[in-house]
């Protein structure tokens, strides 16, 4: 069974994706924060989970590395709240092949009993356009400058 | 993924952006693009590189007087960006399904 996600965009810096498992919220808990098992499925098909490094606590760093095609994908995040089993707040951030690492956005996660199963519910907000305000705004305006430069070029 | 990750990160960095700036203004040569910034020259060329490797600086002219010139083909608009999250997502999660059949299927497999 392949159950199709449901994608919705609450808002043009956010992005929510709700999934069911056939599994409880502790087992899907589970999956989603020991590094063990996260190295099995983190990387999407097509693409390998090289690293994970976790520091299983709130404000705990983690640290995942996805080989991909193209190269190296290294995320970070720290984790700000962990509920077992039922809820994980984190930050998120690219870190760059120049190891520079990008703005940071935020997902949450919830994993909710829903029949025989899970229903989980991500949603990843704060991503870069809106975020850009809170890098001193030039960051923004860079970006609606260089939108505009590309209107014009295209 | 990948113009998400390197257009990030490419314009993560003050100079990278003042540089773009610059040459939103039309195209430059070296010492034009290196003449506000107070650092070294390898400094400039390894920003530039960063921003040629993103795709967002296209280099024409001659090897020896090369032309600068902003290439916004990579920067898209806001929807494009979260498709790119969206898509990342997905692939986890039917990862994790795929996971959570292979654990759960396995009779008296451990969870």
């Amino acid at each position: 069974m392949n159950a199709p996600s449901k994608v919705t965009r609450p808002a043009d810096d956010t992005v929510v994706v709700e999934r069911w498992f056939m599994a409880p919220p502790a087992l899907i808990w589970t999956f989603w924060t020991d590094p063990a098992h996260m190295a099995r499925w983190w990387a999407p098909f097509g693409m390998t989970t090289e690293r994970v490094q976790v520091d299983a606590r709130e404000g705990g760093a983690w640290e995942i590395d996805i080989r991909g095609e193209n190269g190296l994908y290294r995320i970070r995040g720290r984790y700000l709240t962990r509920e077992k089993p039922n809820r994980v707040v984190s930050t998120w951030a690219w870190l760059g092949d120049d190891d520079a690492l990008g703005p940071e956005s935020r997902y949450e996660v919830r994993f909710a009993a829903d029949g025989d199963g899970t229903l989980l519910t991500l949603t990843h907000s704060g991503l870069p356009f809106d975020q850009a305000e809170s890098h001193g705004g030039g960051w923004m305006s860079t970006l609606d400058s260089l939108e505009r430069h590309a209107a014009k070029e295209v | 993924m990948d113009n998400l990750s390197s257009a990030f990160s490419a314009l993560a960095d003050p100079t990278r952006r003042a540089i773009l700036a610059r040459l939103q203004e039309g195209g430059a040569s070296f010492t034009e693009l290196a003449k506000p910034f107070d650092m070294s020259r390898p400094a400039v060329v390894k920003h530039i590189k960063a921003l040629e490797k993103a795709g967002l600086v296209a280099r024409t002219g001659s090897d020896t007087r090369p032309v600068y010139r902003l290439n916004a083909a990579p920067l898209r608009g806001p929807r494009d960006w979260l498709n790119d999250y969206q898509q990342f997502w997905e692939g986890s999660l039917d990862r994790l399904e795929a996971y959570v059949q292979e654990v759960t299927g396995q009779k008296g497999g451990k969870a």
